[in-house]
């Protein structure tokens, strides 16, 4: 690996909104906002890591309820049945609808763990100054952030169903507490990924290549 | 740099800039299409159902109005932001900047119409949306009768419409072309 020149070695940072590079120890970058979109500017994303944890241990956390709880309940003739997360990817599949099963459990079930399980391991491997490929665990990064949206499928499907199917004691569907949950992981894993810096990986390789 | 070239970061090769060239008109046209289609997706039903000779449809709003109904008016807030505001927020500021640049002039607060579009863009989730109506479509369609409506089309163009707006749009050259603007 060359070692590379970076911004925080030269003291510019890169403004975090619009790329705007900007010279820090320059007199007038005091006032740390960028000249050009007046962003607060920053060499690194400031307490990255002990924001990713907090958000990282919530969305953990309410990540059982979201799959406890039923996501929303269907009421027919004074009949109830509820759903969850998992039991509806279940008649999805029993339905004969495999394909569309295949993409809510992809987008509620996996993605939810791995982001979870992806951003603890970048959070922790830069606390451990792991040297441990850093282009896949930048791209990892990567694909979290991108990734981590659709999971929202499933409290779009939920809105569309609690509009429609509202026939009084015909058949009526409400949303469950496991939605505001889910929903809560959602934001939670979103705000998770925004707050972690990728740079951060690579500074950690540069100190040991200093030493 | 020349006009089509691509610079990637030289550690992990993420993209960091493709230069387009001086024009907007294409981000432009893509964009006003865009609310366009925003504006016909609001005005028909997403989809209509019948079941045991009871009708309904729901439109566009109407997801996230359902929640105001219930206990989780909270969702409702989450869903009325991410399915409608914020596509149409991306579109408006995008137009906001580009229209006053065609003709030359310089963009009114334009440091904040900028900022606010990047920052709200991870926030549009229209396409998402779409795939959460087909699931719902699909699930329904097992004890009711489904079509999709007019608005679910406007959708999904609106979608496209904003991908295609901005997947030639280069910051950088727009950066560039408001302050060239404003020295004039």
């Amino acid at each position: 690996m060359t070692a590379a020149v970076t911004g925080k070695s030269l003291g510019i940072a890169s403004c975090p909104v619009c790329n705007q590079l900007i010279d820090i120890r320059q007199p007038e970058a005091k006032a740390s906002h960028c000249p050009r979109c007046l962003s607060g500017i920053y060499i690194r994303k400031p307490h990255s890591l002990s924001k990713s944890w907090a958000y990282l241990m919530a969305a953990f956390i309410l990540y059982i309820p979201a799959n406890i709880f039923p996501i929303m309940t269907l009421t027919s003739f004074a009949r109830e049945s509820r759903e969850t997360i998992l039991s509806g990817i279940y008649q999805l599949l029993v339905s004969g609808q495999a394909g569309i099963g295949v993409i809510v459990f992809f987008a509620s079930i996996f993605v939810p763990i791995f982001k979870i399980g992806a951003l603890i391991f970048l959070v922790l491997s830069v606390q451990l100054k792991m040297q441990w490929r850093p282009v896949f665990r930048t791209r990892l990064y990567r694909f979290v952030e991108w990734i981590g949206r659709w999971s929202m499928i499933d409290i779009f499907m939920i809105s569309v169903l609690i509009a429609l199917v509202r026939l009084k004691e015909l058949a009526s569907i409400d949303p469950g507490p496991g939605a505001l949950a889910f929903a809560a992981v959602v934001l939670l894993t979103m705000f998770a990924s925004h707050s972690f810096d990728p740079r951060l990986i690579w500074d950690n390789l540069k100190e040991k290549e200093n030493v | 740099m020349e006009i089509g070239k691509t610079a990637y970061c030289s550690r992990c090769g993420a993209v960091l800039f493709h230069k387009h060239g001086p024009k907007f008109d294409r981000n432009l046209a893509f964009a006003v299409s865009g609310l366009a289609f925003f504006l016909i997706a609001n005005l028909f039903p997403i989809l209509t159902f019948s079941f045991s000779g009871n009708f309904k449809a729901n439109q566009l709003i109407d997801g996230a109005l359902a929640f105001f109904q219930t206990d989780y008016w909270i969702l409702g807030v989450l869903v009325f932001f991410v399915s409608v505001v914020a596509p149409f927020l991306v579109l408006s500021f995008l137009i906001g900047v580009l229209v006053p640049l065609h003709f030359g002039k310089p963009p009114k607060y334009v440091e904040w119409q900028i900022r606010s579009l990047i920052k709200i863009r991870p926030w549009a989730m229209a396409e998402i949306l779409v795939i959460g109506i087909m699931v719902a479509y699909v699930k329904l369609g097992d004890f009711a009768i489904v079509h999709a409506g007019f608005s679910f089309l406007g959708i999904i163009a609106m979608v496209l419409a904003t991908v295609f707006s901005f997947a030639s749009l280069d910051f950088h050259a727009l950066w560039q072309r408001v302050e060239e603007v404003q020295q004039k």
